[in-house]
């Protein structure tokens, strides 16, 4: 949401005010906005702005997706960071998909940084739909729920990107 | 029987006033249009049919169910136009970051093995698309004949759940 003063006197100043909503977003958010003037010289630039938005925990990035694409076996990491400064603890509590993906939780950074594998188990090229849940100790986010989504469209085999 | 005569009569009288404000208050809201600076366009394009690339006249967008067709089949070159600290937290799987303001920089060496035939899927986020238009008019420019932009591609590909990944472009072998 941007407010603007519609007229700006020859030579004077004029001032955009951005508002962000920032609600259910986590890390680096990129807003731009297009401002049209009656500048013979400049009729039209862009304002844009980088934020960053903090939260205790980040998923980098946000859910893991098996696609059609992916051979069975083949494995996705997920990267979960501390945003607080306390060390981080995890521990898996429950898991929905058990027999149709495999995960291993590696700690890379102690207390900051963990690397979930996810690994797409061999059986059917069957579409599924579940969910990691991770505790830790941080009061400010006790649970962290991983989405995981299989799709593997029928008679449909790629090659990969 | 008189009654109900007058009782229709009034029933039109309200019906010819309210068509006359009606009538009225379009005719002042077109007045005031017209007095703005910033007056709406009486003709505009709200649709969302493609835009077209005026060489080949081809359309420019892609809609995200052809997207995926693509990156299903693996024949097309996914570009994030997004900053790198967006692209690094997550992109498209397999999509390569071209942030416009880094084009003329060491980016541009990424599309050096790709040919000016490629299909080339230009994406960013927001509705508006700034960043995904300008970079598909740059490499349009540049000679890449199969440029398309996947309109709030980032938001669209998300809402969809099809696949991403994390991590910086070049930090993972290709």
């Amino acid at each position: 949401m941007a407010s603007f003063e519609r007229s700006i006197p020859p030579g004077g100043e004029g001032k955009i005010r951005f508002t962000l909503r920032t609600k259910n977003y986590e890390g680096y958010l990129f807003k731009s906005a297009r401002v049209y003037t009656n500048d013979p010289n400049m009729r039209e630039f862009t304002l844009s702005i980088l934020a960053f938005v903090k939260a205790p925990i980040y998923l980098l990035p946000p859910y893991v997706s098996f696609y059609a694409l992916k051979n069975q076996g083949d494995s996705l990491p997920l990267e979960v960071r501390a945003g607080l400064e306390k060390p981080l603890t995890l521990e898996a509590s429950q898991f929905s998909l058990e027999g149709k993906v495999a995960y291993e939780i590696e700690e890379i950074e102690k207390g900051r940084r963990f690397k979930i594998h996810f690994t797409n188990l061999p059986g059917p090229a069957e579409n599924y739909v579940g969910y990691l849940n991770l505790k830790t100790n941080y009061p400010e986010k006790p649970l962290i729920n991983v989405r995981i989504i299989g799709r593997f469209p029928e008679g449909r085999k790629a090659s990969g990107p | 029987m008189k009654r109900g005569l007058g009782l229709k009569k009034a029933v039109f009288q309200v019906l010819r006033q309210s068509a006359l404000i009606l009538i009225l208050g379009m005719a002042l809201g077109i007045a005031v249009n017209q007095v703005r600076r910033d007056g709406i366009p009486w003709v505009m394009d709200w649709s969302s049919e493609p835009g077209l690339n005026l060489k080949t006249r081809k359309a420019i967008t892609i809609s995200i169910e052809e997207a995926e067709q693509h990156f299903l089949y693996g024949d097309a070159l996914f570009l994030d136009a997004r900053p790198p600290q967006l692209y690094e937290q997550s992109h498209i799987l397999g999509a390569r970051n071209l942030p416009l303001e880094l084009f003329e920089g060491p980016m541009d060496r990424d599309l050096t093995n790709v040919s000016k035939e490629a299909l080339i899927v230009a994406y960013c986020e927001g509705e508006r698309s700034f960043l995904s238009k300008g970079l598909a008019l740059e490499l349009i420019s540049r000679g890449y004949k199969n440029v398309r932009i996947l309109e709030n591609g980032w938001n669209q590909w998300l809402a969809r759940e099809f696949p991403i990944e994390a991590g910086a472009w070049g930090e993972k072998p290709r």
